[in-house]
């Protein structure tokens, strides 16, 4: 008798161990990133969506997706998709949670609607809660942090400055 | 902090007790003025870092290559653009610091005072200078100011992210033709000497008052360039790369790197401004001020009155 094929329930529980390579706290199943995983024998279809196109991290992450999956004796094959943008709103609440450890805040509370762009504007009036104070009462420093995906914030009552992740 | 700390003295017993300052905190004006000389070398080191590798955004061999390196600028900039806002809240604003780099009054690290010749210095400084930078970084995970200390860890996090594009160039290159290995190790042998020079003159820690008294970085140069050389020498070398330091060695007895000694006068010209490539890259920096003047000017400018089309 042959052992059974993992399952897709597997596959994501060993997504869930590979973190976003720029933040390290996160893995990409809770930062959402992870749209689909299929098993169809001993094949599996991994349907992956960077933060935003042009992430400089797409093959490295395609990479250690394989890595991962290789390890449950699947062979993987990993798609990249944009067809459903990534957006902030997609962060499991666990996900929130460690980027708030982490002093990174986003614009939406999570599983909300899912976020479109809404440009300078929009994100200069975007209700941002400090990660240090939790004050709402932060300003727009810069529309891009270190990343497209992340803008600049700084809370007025405590001085704090963080990053905030965002819809691209 | 508690209300209380206001002499030096209580100040200097709160952060030698492991106390964090925030920028609203009450301070003593020595520990403002070190702070500010501090975090401002190190904004204007990534800011200047990233305009060495600006250049070779349009010159990237490959689109995923030109996406890395675009990214990897991004960073940086993104780096110092933080730097920069906790610089403002110590009362030190972003126009003078940016107008002190133009003048070529500010200081930044050595290490970017030198040229670029060829695409195997990206991997150099994307792997190495950004290994040593982490080197440095850690040891201010723990620093005395609180938003300074806030930041590192992400800055920590992206400069790991580069070693690895950095460390994947240069193996591409090693496992690509001889001409490819031979401009690797021409790169390595032109940027070993600042790459040695990295963290700084050794300095007796006593002496060393952003080490002891003031708690700003937690080691001495001297520790962090040994980590360093621990690491990566081994690794260069077993990658077929020849260091340029005849008397580069593991010392076993004292349990120490030995290097020949760099004429750390020399190093400090180049930090002043007096290096290979300082004023060539300075004038880059000038040229996008003013060539960018007008986008500032544009977001500063109030909005235009309605103008009634009928």
């Amino acid at each position: 008798m042959t052992p059974a094929a993992p399952t897709a329930a597997e596959v994501w529980a060993a997504l869930d161990g590979v973190n976003d390579p720029e933040l390290p706290v996160i893995s990409i199943v809770q930062l959402g990133m992870i749209r689909d995983v299929r098993v169809e024998g001993l094949r599996c279809t991994i349907v992956f969506s960077p933060t935003f196109i042009g992430c400089p991290a797409t093959r490295l992450i395609s990479g250690e997706i394989e890595g991962a999956v290789r390890g449950l004796g699947l062979e993987p094959e990993v798609q990249v998709s944009f067809a459903q943008p990534w957006s902030p709103g997609q962060i499991s609440p666990k996900g929130c949670a460690a980027l708030k450890a982490a002093h990174i805040s986003m614009g939406r509370e999570p599983g909300g609607a899912e976020g479109s762009p809404g440009g300078l504007e929009a994100l200069a009036k975007a209700r941002v809660p400090c990660p240090r104070c939790g004050s709402e009462d932060t300003e727009l420093v810069s529309a891009f942090g270190a990343t497209r995906c992340r803008a600049v914030r700084r809370c007025l009552p405590c001085r704090n400055l963080f990053e905030q992740l965002k819809a691209t | 902090m508690e209300a209380n700390v206001r002499t030096e003295e209580e100040f200097v017993a709160y952060i030698q007790a492991g106390g964090v300052v925030e920028a609203s905190d009450w301070m003593p004006e020595a520990y403002r003025r070190a702070v500010i000389r501090f975090i401002e070398m190190h904004a204007n080191s990534e800011y200047m870092g990233a305009l060495l590798e600006r250049d070779w955004i349009a010159r990237a061999p490959t689109l995923e290559r030109r996406i890395a390196i675009t990214a990897k600028v991004q960073d940086e900039v993104g780096h110092a653009q933080h730097l920069y806002c906790v610089l403002e809240d110590l009362g030190r604003s972003r126009a003078e610091v940016l107008r002190d780099l133009s003048a070529g009054r500010a200081r930044y690290n050595s290490f970017f005072h030198y040229p670029t010749r060829s695409w195997a210095d990206c991997g150099i400084i994307a792997w190495l200078s950004d290994a040593a930078s982490i080197i440095a970084q850690k040891a201010l995970l723990k620093t005395s100011y609180g938003p300074y200390r806030r930041i590192l860890p992400k800055i920590c996090w992206e400069e790991a992210f580069h070693v690895v594009h950095g460390r994947e160039i240069i193996l591409t290159l090693m496992e690509g033709t001889q001409q490819q290995r031979e401009m690797v190790q021409e790169a390595l042998t032109r940027w070993w000497p600042p790459l040695l020079y990295f963290h700084g003159p050794p300095t007796p820690p006593e002496k060393d008052a952003d080490l002891m008294r003031w708690k700003l970085k937690g080691r001495a140069n001297e520790e962090m360039r040994q980590e360093f050389l621990g690491i990566y020498v081994p690794r260069l070398q077993k990658m077929g790369l020849t260091l340029p330091d005849p008397q580069l060695r593991f010392d076993t007895e004292t349990q120490r790197w030995k290097y020949t000694e760099p004429d750390w006068e020399w190093v400090r010209q180049v930090g002043r401004g007096h290096g290979p490539a300082s004023q060539e890259q300075l004038e880059t920096r000038r040229r996008a001020m003013e060539e960018n003047r007008w986008v500032a000017e544009t977001l500063q400018s109030p909005p235009e009155p309605e103008v009634s089309l009928s």
